[in-house]
C-alpha cells in the first residue's frame, strides 16, 4: 500500500511535466589564451604547444551575463574581465592532427569589474608576449581601481585542438567559492558549473605571443531534468 | 538589486558629465569580433540522434545577438525595443565521423554550404534559453520569431564543421567561413572578404545529461561569433563625410 502511494505520488509529479531541461547561463566571454611556466614565468617550451609542465592561462572580456548576475551588472558603466590560471599540463597526446591535453586540478578562474575607461577605470589591455606589463594585471585590476567579483576552483580541465582546421575547445568543472558576487549564487548552485570555450584559429587579430582567440561561457546543467514517461515505465523502475 | 544599479548609475553619471562617450563593450571587440552571441542560440537537424548527424541531415541554427563591433556598432543589442536575431539554413550534413585521440573520442561533422540572415525586429519576440526554448522545432515560434523584421545582412557559410569531444571531459566547437552578400547594411561590410565564424558547439550527451541540457528536439547549443575578416573593410562615402572626419 505504501509503495503504491509512493508510485502514485511519483507519477503525479513526473508525468505532467514535459521535458523542461535547460542549462542556466552565468556569463559569456571572449579573449586570448597563452602559455607560461610555473608561477607565470616564461613558457619553457615555446616551440611546442602545451608541453607537459607548461601552464595554460587566458584573459578576456565578459560579453554577457545570465539571470543570476545580470541584475547586478551594467556594461555601460563597468568593464568586466576574466582571468584563468593555475593549470599545468599533466598529459599530452597527438593523433591524426588532434592534440589532446589534460591538466591538473585546482586551477582558478576569476571575474573582475572595473569602471569603464571614460569613468576613470583602467582599460584592460592584452599587450604582447604575455605575461607582460599589462596582462594579466589590467584584467585583474591590479592597479586597485577594480574588484574581483567572483571566483572558483577549476577541475578536470581538458583541451582538444584540431590542427587540421586550426580550431579546438576546452572544458572544465568549476566550483564558485569567492568574491562579493558569491551571495548572488544560490548555495546549492555553487558547485557543478561548466566552464568551456572554443580556442579559435590564428588570425591577424591575435596579439604576438598569444596562442588562440577564445570564445566561451560558464553554465550549470539543469539540476532537475525530467522526461515524459508512461505509467508502465514508471512502474518498471520499482520492479 | 535595482537600487544598486540606480545608485551606481547616479554616482557614475556625475562623473561622466565631463567624460567623452566611448562605445559600450569596446573591450570584447578588441579580440577581432564583429558579431557575438552567447546563451540564446540553438541548432536542430532533420536527422540527428545521440551525437550523430546522419548524411543529408538538414541543420538550422537560430539565435539572439548580444554584441556588435565596428563597423556594425551603430546597432545596440541592449535596446529593449529592438531584437537582433540570426538564422542559418540549409546546412546539409555529410555525416558524423568518429576519431579516437588519447583518452577522448572525437565526433566530427562537416556540412555543405549554407546561407544565413541577420534581422532587426521589434518588439522582442524570440524565445530565449530562459523562456525556455519551445521543444521540437520547427514549431510556432522557431524559426519564425528569429526570422522576422528587416534583413540587415545576409550571406553564405562555407566549410562549416563541428567537433565534439567526449572523454574525461566533454567539449566542442564549430568553425566556418562566412561571406556577406546582401542586406540593408551590406555597404558597411562590402569590403570584407571571407571571415571566420567560430564558437562553442555544445551537444546534449544522453548518457549522463551533464553537458548541454537543450530542450527536446534541439541538437546543440552554439555560443559564438563572426570575426572581422582579414581584409580592411571599406564603405561608400561622400567627400563631405570624409572631410568631416578631419574637422
Amino acid at each position: 500500500m505504501k509503495r503504491t502511494a509512493l508510485l502514485l505520488l511519483g507519477a503525479l509529479l513526473v508525468i505532467p511535466m514535459t521535458a523542461s531541461a535547460a542549462d542556466e547561463f552565468l556569463l559569456g566571454f571572449t579573449g586570448f589564451d597563452y602559455e607560461t611556466g610555473p608561477g607565470g614565468t616564461a613558457d619553457p617550451t615555446p616551440s611546442v604547444q602545451l608541453q607537459v609542465g607548461d601552464y595554460y592561462e587566458a584573459v578576456g572580456f565578459i560579453t554577457s551575463f545570465g539571470p543570476l548576475l545580470d541584475p547586478w551588472t551594467d556594461p555601460s558603466l563597468e568593464e568586466y574581465t576574466i582571468f584563468l590560471t593555475g593549470l599545468p599540463v599533466t598529459s599530452r597526446s597527438f593523433f591524426a592532427g588532434y592534440l589532446d591535453c589534460a591538466f591538473a586540478d585546482n586551477g582558478r578562474v576569476r571575474y573582475y569589474s572595473d569602471l569603464i575607461p571614460s569613468l576613470g577605470g583602467t582599460p584592460a589591455d592584452y599587450g604582447t608576449n604575455p605575461r607582460n606589463l599589462v596582462a594579466p594585471s589590467t584584467f585583474t585590476d591590479g592597479d586597485g581601481t577594480g574588484m574581483m567579483r567572483l571566483g572558483g576552483d577549476v577541475d578536470h580541465f581538458h583541451l582538444v585542438y584540431n590542427f587540421n582546421n586550426n580550431s579546438g575547445s576546452w572544458m572544465a568543472d568549476v566550483t564558485l567559492d569567492e568574491g562579493d558576487y558569491l551571495p548572488y549564487i544560490p548555495v546549492q548552485q555553487r558547485a557543478g558549473w561548466i566552464l568551456g570555450a572554443e580556442a579559435g584559429p590564428p588570425n591577424p587579430t591575435i596579439p604576438t605571443g598569444y596562442d588562440n582567440q577564445i570564445q566561451g561561457e560558464c553554465r550549470i546543467p539543469d539540476s532537475t531534468p525530467t522526461e515524459i514517461q508512461s505509467w508502465g515505465a514508471v512502474k518498471a523502475l520499482y520492479r | 538589486m535595482t537600487t544598486r544599479k540606480i545608485g551606481l548609475a547616479a554616482l557614475l553619471g556625475l562623473m561622466s558629465v565631463f567624460s567623452f562617450a566611448v562605445p559600450a563593450m569596446a573591450g570584447p571587440c578588441d579580440t577581432g569580433t564583429l558579431i557575438d552571441w552567447d546563451a540564446d542560440a540553438f541548432a536542430y537537424e532533420s536527422n540527428y540522434a545521440n551525437l550523430f548527424s546522419n548524411p543529408a541531415s538538414n541543420m538550422t541554427m537560430v539565435g539572439v545577438i548580444n554584441l556588435f563591433c565596428a563597423p556594425l556598432n551603430i546597432l545596440n543589442p541592449q535596446d529593449p525595443n529592438k531584437e537582433y536575431t540570426f538564422i542559418f539554413l540549409n546546412l546539409i550534413s555529410q555525416g558524423t565521423t568518429i576519431i579516437p585521440v588519447g583518452t577522448s573520442t572525437i565526433f566530427d561533422t562537416i556540412y555543405n554550404q549554407g546561407i544565413f540572415f541577420i534581422y532587426e525586429s521589434s518588439p522582442r519576440n524570440a524565445p530565449l534559453a530562459t523562456t525556455p526554448m519551445p521543444a521540437n522545432p520547427p514549431n510556432a515560434t522557431v524559426p519564425l520569431n528569429f526570422s522576422d523584421g528587416n534583413v540587415l545582412l545576409s550571406g553564405q557559410l562555407n566549410n562549416f564543421e563541428t567537433t565534439v569531444v567526449i572523454g574525461s571531459s566533454e567539449s566542442g566547437n564549430f568553425r566556418g567561413d562566412y561571406r556577406f552578400t546582401g542586406g540593408s547594411l551590406f555597404n558597411l561590410v562590402a569590403g570584407q572578404t571571407d571571415g571566420l565564424f567560430t564558437g562553442i558547439w555544445c551537444e546534449p550527451v544522453i548518457a549522463d545529461g551533464s553537458v548541454c541540457d537543450v530542450q527536446e528536439g534541439y541538437s546543440a547549443h552554439p555560443d559564438g561569433k563572426f570575426d572581422v575578416s582579414a581584409a580592411t573593410p571599406a564603405a561608400n562615402s561622400t567627400w563631405g563625410a570624409i572631410k568631416a572626419m578631419y574637422r
